[in-house]
């Protein structure tokens, strides 16, 4: 803990609001507050500095006989996470709501209700994640609640009765399946609608049935996303090995830290391509992806994938990189360098480019700290924040490096703060490998004892992935996977207010959204101008 | 009768053909392959052998974007027809009425557009409203001197510049694609064609930048000062050079906002048109 007398003055203060300490870790510190005191205990703990990274719902009525909420903030400044836990008994299930005074909580709150049956008071309440034909009543994150139950279906009818500029669910500036509805007056956007969770594959309960084991889970985690996977495998494992107790070899460290370089370096590059076209300006588009092509040839050569890697297991890795690997990482990374950077010269000297990009979009700082956003588009907004620096993981500790910033919040800061993270990935792949350590790269026996917990977080290409984990006997008794996407959406709201419609497909695409696929599909009856939902199985 | 008959053929069977090399180029510039150089036109008769999905407007619909198409082809054939007399020599008359015509086309295309119960496709005809708005005016003044033939070299230098500027708008290249701007409009006033109305569509974007590339390559000939055949060789020559010309500078730029689009077209081309008119007024 960088403070400690800091972080007891703050506990000292929640203590005073009737939170009690139920345990205190290196970095984390757990709290319970009752029902009624968590508004007042999480309004003192937010003012205190501190930032909502998640919260997370838990049937835990066959260790306490009650359900809870986990609500998990991070003090940057101390580089510790507070965890709020308030017990909610079955019978009468209720809490008190945090979102008026922590606006970041809106979006978790509403999942705990719709998954886990806890309602909030003192907030309006709407269905967030359960497609609309679930049956009211049924909780899946509830145990007796079968992972591949199939409830009987409720019909309803529903959508939007008046139609904007609808954006999504099939759209060319979506790569993936989202639906934003913006009304426009002429061409400026004066307000949206944003409907996600198309499919939410239920990932979480896939891992606490009996099909996964600790073992299977981190490649499970890993088919979380296709772009940023090796970062979710990377944090499942260190929530499990932290819960655990277990001591990670270092040369493994080393490894999964140059793999999540590597992943880094692969997402910006495929982003700023898809900038580049939303620009209309295909040729950088197309460089850039011709630059990231190596980085995927690279990432085949030391894990076995060009993407989803499976290289990471509770305990360790499963590749090593011996000298010749390294000769080659350095060489690949030498000839990006140089690539990236004319790229970046040429991108940045196209007058559209510039023109578009500024001061489009912008998320003010106030707005980017009460919506607790996260990655780069916290640091464009001027909010430092970056894991890898306030929660130091796997090697991080042992490498030097910037942290970009930039106050001014709109599409180019977003922009250039992922282009100078370019700059810093390559400079961390090189010291790393400089000081590679020799040793295993895996554990060869552990023990994961039931009932423990803890919070994992790692910086990924689009911001904090935090992954919370509470053992069971065999598998995870509870695994919550809050993505980078999941806090920065609904900073959309405010980006793309009072912008041009031509650049909101960029503002959207700026936070470097990671959706999933689609199970339904809007319909338009022509003749009777009816919409509905068609729900594909 | 005959000439122009087959000036019309010729326009329609090597506008594909430019197009294809278009798509070559930049193909070569994104380090790509790229496809044949007769893919358009494959794609053209591609589409032509597909089902007719009419869309909502019916009958209507179809026959403006086929009259939008006629009226490409006649402004196509009356530019060659100018250039086999070199542009300043020729009948005032012809000159206006290509400037008619280019009108037309512009308000089928935007009727076209605005007609449809989309959403996408009334943004996009719009945008080509206010983005034609803004260059034709100045492209009709432009080739209206010059084809008077009056004028001073540097008058005339001036208003070459502003014809190729507000000709290159005409083409519908990035930046100024917005009425089609995929990333946010899904292709705008394309969205709701299908089949044969698209490879019509199709067939009269590409002659719009045969248009485009012929009316800058008039321009330019016109200084060397031929006239009859030599002309019109020079001009058949300069027109593929310029629309090379224009895919290099459509490749390497991005796509603009309809409110940058309007505010550098109407700083550029009227501080140059102020300009022009003044040499004229003052006989420089």
């Amino acid at each position: 803990m960088k403070n400690e007398s800091v972080l007891s003055n703050t506990v000292k203060v929640l203590e005073g609001l009737g939170a009690v300490v139920e345990e205190v870790k290196d970095s984390e510190v757990y709290l319970r507050a009752t029902r009624e005191s968590v508004r007042a205990v999480a309004k003192a703990l937010y003012s205190s500095g501190a930032y909502l990274r998640t919260c997370a719902g838990v049937d835990e009525r066959e260790l306490s006989g009650m359900l809870a909420v986990y609500y998990i903030f991070g003090l940057d400044e101390q580089g510790v996470d507070v965890v709020l836990r308030v017990l909610v008994p079955e019978g009468d299930p209720w809490s008190a709501s945090i979102v008026p005074d922590v606006p970041a909580a809106d979006w978790c709150e509403l999942e705990v209700r719709d998954l886990l049956g806890i309602d909030f008071r003192g907030r309006l309440t709407k269905r967030l994640v359960l497609p609309e034909d679930w049956p009211d009543g049924v909780y899946p994150l509830r145990k007796e609640f079968k992972y591949d139950e199939k409830p009987s279906r409720v019909l309803r009818e529903e959508l939007p009765e008046e139609a904007g500029v609808p954006v999504g669910p099939y759209h060319p500036a979506l790569h993936e399946p989202e639906y934003f509805e913006l009304y426009v007056e002429g061409e400026k956007v004066v307000d949206i609608a944003y409907r996600g969770f198309h499919v939410h594959r239920g990932i979480e309960k896939l891992a606490e049935s009996q099909r996964f084991t600790y073992k299977q889970v981190p490649f499970l985690a890993e088919r979380i996303c296709g772009i940023c996977g090796f970062v979710h495998s990377s944090c499942y494992v260190m929530a499990v090995e932290k819960a655990a107790g277990i001591e990670v070899p270092e040369r493994a460290e080393f490894i999964r830290s140059i793999v999540l370089e590597v992943e880094r370096l692969h997402s910006h590059l495929l982003w700023l391509g898809v900038a580049a076209h939303l620009l209309g300006y295909d040729a950088g588009f197309m460089h850039a992806w011709r630059i990231r092509e190596q980085v995927m040839v690279l990432a085949e050569y030391l894990t076995g994938s060009r993407k989803t890697y499976g290289i990471n297991l509770i305990g360790g890795v499963r590749k090593d990189i011996n000298t010749e690997k390294i000769d080659r990482v350095l060489k690949t990374i030498t000839d990006l360098r140089k690539e990236f950077t004319e790229l970046v010269k040429a991108m940045l000297a196209v007058p559209q480019i510039k023109s578009r990009a500024s001061g489009t979009g912008v998320l003010t700082k106030a707005e980017a700290r009460a919506l607790s956003v996260v990655g780069p588009v916290a640091r464009a907004s001027g909010l430092y924040r970056d894991v890898r620096k306030d929660y130091p993981y796997l090697a991080y500790r042992r490498v030097s490096f910037k942290v970009p910033l930039y106050t001014e919040g709109d599409n180019l800061a977003r922009l250039l703060v992922r282009v100078d993270e370019v700059f810093e990935s390559i400079e961390i792949i090189k010291q790393l490998i400089d000081v590679l350590p020799d040793g295993s790269i895996m554990v060869e026996e552990y023990d994961i004892p039931p009932g423990r917990r803890a919070v994992a977080a790692i910086e990924a290409p689009r911001g904090e992935d935090v992954h919370f984990v509470i053992t069971g006997v065999g598998r995870p008794y509870r695994w919550r996977v809050r993505a980078p996407t999941y806090q920065n959406i609904p900073a959309l709201r405010a980006m793309l207010r009072g912008n041009p419609l031509a650049d909101a497909p960029l503002t959207i695409a700026s936070i470097d959204p990671c959706f999933s696929c689609t199970d339904r599909a809007i319909v338009l009856d022509v003749k009777s101008g009816r919409m509905g939902v068609i729900r594909l199985k | 009768m005959l000439y122009s008959i087959a000036v019309a053929i010729l326009s329609l069977a090597l506008a594909p053909v430019y197009d294809g090399l278009e798509r070559k180029i930049r193909a070569a510039i994104h380090t790509r392959i790229g496809p044949p150089i007769l893919q358009t036109w494959y794609d053209i008769l591609k589409l032509f052998t597909k089902e007719i999905v009419v869309p909502v407007g019916g009958i209507w619909y179809t026959l403006v974007t086929a009259l939008e198409l006629l009226t490409l082809i006649a402004s196509s054939t009356i530019l060659l027809h100018i250039s086999s007399y070199g542009l300043g020599k020729t009948a005032l008359l012809e000159a206006v009425t290509f400037i008619v015509l280019t009108s037309i086309v512009t308000t089928l295309a935007i009727v076209r557009a605005v007609s449809q119960n989309n959403v996408f496709s009334i943004v996009g005809g719009f945008r080509e409203f206010s983005l034609m708005l803004s260059a034709e005016p100045f492209l009709a003044l432009s080739f209206l001197l010059l084809a008077s033939g009056a004028g001073s070299l540097a008058s005339k230098s001036i208003a070459t510049a502003v014809l190729a500027i507000s000709s290159y708008v005409i083409s519908g290249r990035v930046p100024y694609d917005i009425a089609e701007a995929e990333p946010e409009l899904a292709s705008g006033v394309n969205i709701e064609l299908a089949g044969p109305l698209l490879g019509l569509a199709t067939t009269s974007s590409v002659l719009k930048k045969l248009v485009s590339a012929t009316l800058t390559a008039l321009a330019l000939t016109s200084f060397v000062g031929l006239s009859g055949f030599s002309s019109l060789m020079a001009v058949v020559i300069a027109t593929p050079i310029t629309w090379v010309t224009h895919t290099i500078v459509s490749t390497i730029l991005g796509r603009s906002r309809v409110d940058l689009a309007i505010r550098f077209l109407y700083v550029s081309l009227f501080s140059l048109s102020l300009t022009l008119v003044l040499s004229f007024g003052l006989g420089l």
